[in-house]
Parts: C-alpha cells; structure tokens; sequence
C-alpha cells in the first residue's frame, strides 16, 4: 500500500472525510499512476481477476464445533469463457431455464446475456461488498485485483 | 495462463488426506483425443449441419478449451467441522 493510499484510509479512519470522498481520492491516486499492491476492492479504476464468494455457517444450536465455512474463488476469465457455452444451450433449454429462473424472482435473459453485462456487473461488485447477514449464516461476495 | 497444477483435499476417516496433481499433463492427452476426435466431430457437424446442432457441436471444442485454460485460480475450500474439501487449481 503506497503512502498516499495510507493517508487517505488514515482521513477516512479518523472521520476527516467521507467514504465517498475517500472512494474519490483513491480513484484519483489510482488513475495517476500511484500503485501501491492492490488488495481486495481498495484500489479503484482496475479490473478484478477474481470473484470471491465466501459464506460461514456457525454449528447449529445445541451442537459442538468450530464453523463451517466456504470460500469460492472464481476467476473473472472462467466466467468469461463459461458465458460463451450460454449461446450453445438449445433454444428449448433457454426458455426452461429462464422460465425456472423466473418463477424465483430473477428477470435474466440467458440468450441476451452479454460480455459488456458481465464487465458491468464485476466493475460493480469491484467497487462494493455484499454482505448478507441472515440469522445463523453470513454470505460475503467481494472481487479481487 | 493455463493451470498447470491441481490440489486436492478429501476428507478421509481420519482427518483428511490432500494430493498435488500435475495438471499440465492433461493436455497432451486431451490434445490426443481432439484430433482423434476431429474427423468424426467434422463428419456429425455436417449431418447436424440442417438441424442447427452442428454449429454448436463445432464450437463445443474450443469453447471447452477456453474454459479449462482459464480454470487457473479457481478454488473452491469447503471447512466443515469434522471434514473438509479442497479443489485449487494453481
């Protein structure tokens, strides 16, 4: 982490400035060349490589033992290159599956589904963290530089 | 970068036991069976050709060497309290 990126989470830290205002800086230190490593969705205005989905499960009530826990690594490329096999699935399947994914609340079009859709969603996701927090569970989907 | 090693973690009676695989060696043989293969795949792309199957039947091939040679770096951990799975590509 370079000293301007340090400074800038330091001002944040102490309440100087805002998350937006932080989110800005870091976008802006990003853009003229100030590098620092890049970790987890910090470092702005570069494209993740990975796609994390991590979820951990405590033991049930009642039971004994340390957590179950999952931690998925997806690489952005893989997503890329299985998003190709979408214009392979017969047209009969793709109504199935839309159909299916319909009836669960989920408006996507396999067949409309684009590269620029999945570069969209990722720049999303590399700007953000989703956390769900449901009762026993918690699911963390974040991406990688 | 294609992936050129795969470890594995199973869970065993005893804790759980984990393997380094040299994946890189796949390709040879996976190279083998594609022009083996590729005579008869042309064959039933042509006679699929009217159906529509035999477009998809083409890039099947490639579409499925694009997605092994982007598996570098997916890994899935499952920690479970008694037993636990690994699958990394590396």
């Amino acid at each position: 982490m370079s000293e301007n990126t340090k400074r800038v989470l330091e001002m944040l830290a102490a309440g100087k400035i805002s998350v937006d205002e932080a989110a800005k800086l870091l976008a802006a230190l990003g853009n003229t060349g100030d590098s620092g490593p890049a970790t987890g969705s910090v470092a702005l205005g570069r494209k993740p490589r990975f796609l994390h989905v991590v979820v951990n499960h405590p033991p049930d009530k009642g039971e004994a033992g340390a957590p179950e826990k999952v931690n998925v690594r997806v690489p952005v490329s893989l997503i890329r290159a299985g998003m190709k096999f979408s214009s392979l699935i017969p047209d009969e399947a793709s109504e199935q599956v839309d159909k299916a994914l319909k009836d669960k609340g989920i408006k996507i079009n396999l067949k409309n589904l684009k590269e620029e859709d999945l570069d969209e969603l990722v720049t999303a996701l590399s700007e953000l963290e989703v956390d769900i927090d449901e009762g026993q569970g918690k699911v963390k989907i974040y991406t990688e530089q | 970068m294609p992936p050129t090693l795969l470890h594995l973690r199973f869970p065993a009676d005893e804790g759980c036991w984990g393997i380094w695989l040299p994946f890189f060696l796949v390709y040879p043989l996976l190279l083998a069976v594609s022009i083996v293969l590729a005579p008869l795949v042309l064959l039933a792309a042509l006679v699929l050709w009217p159906s529509g199957w035999g477009r998809r039947l083409l890039l099947a091939g490639p579409y499925l060497w694009r997605v092994i040679f982007h598996l570098r770096g997916l890994k899935v951990d499952i920690q479970g309290s008694s037993k636990s799975l690994l699958v990394n590509f590396l």
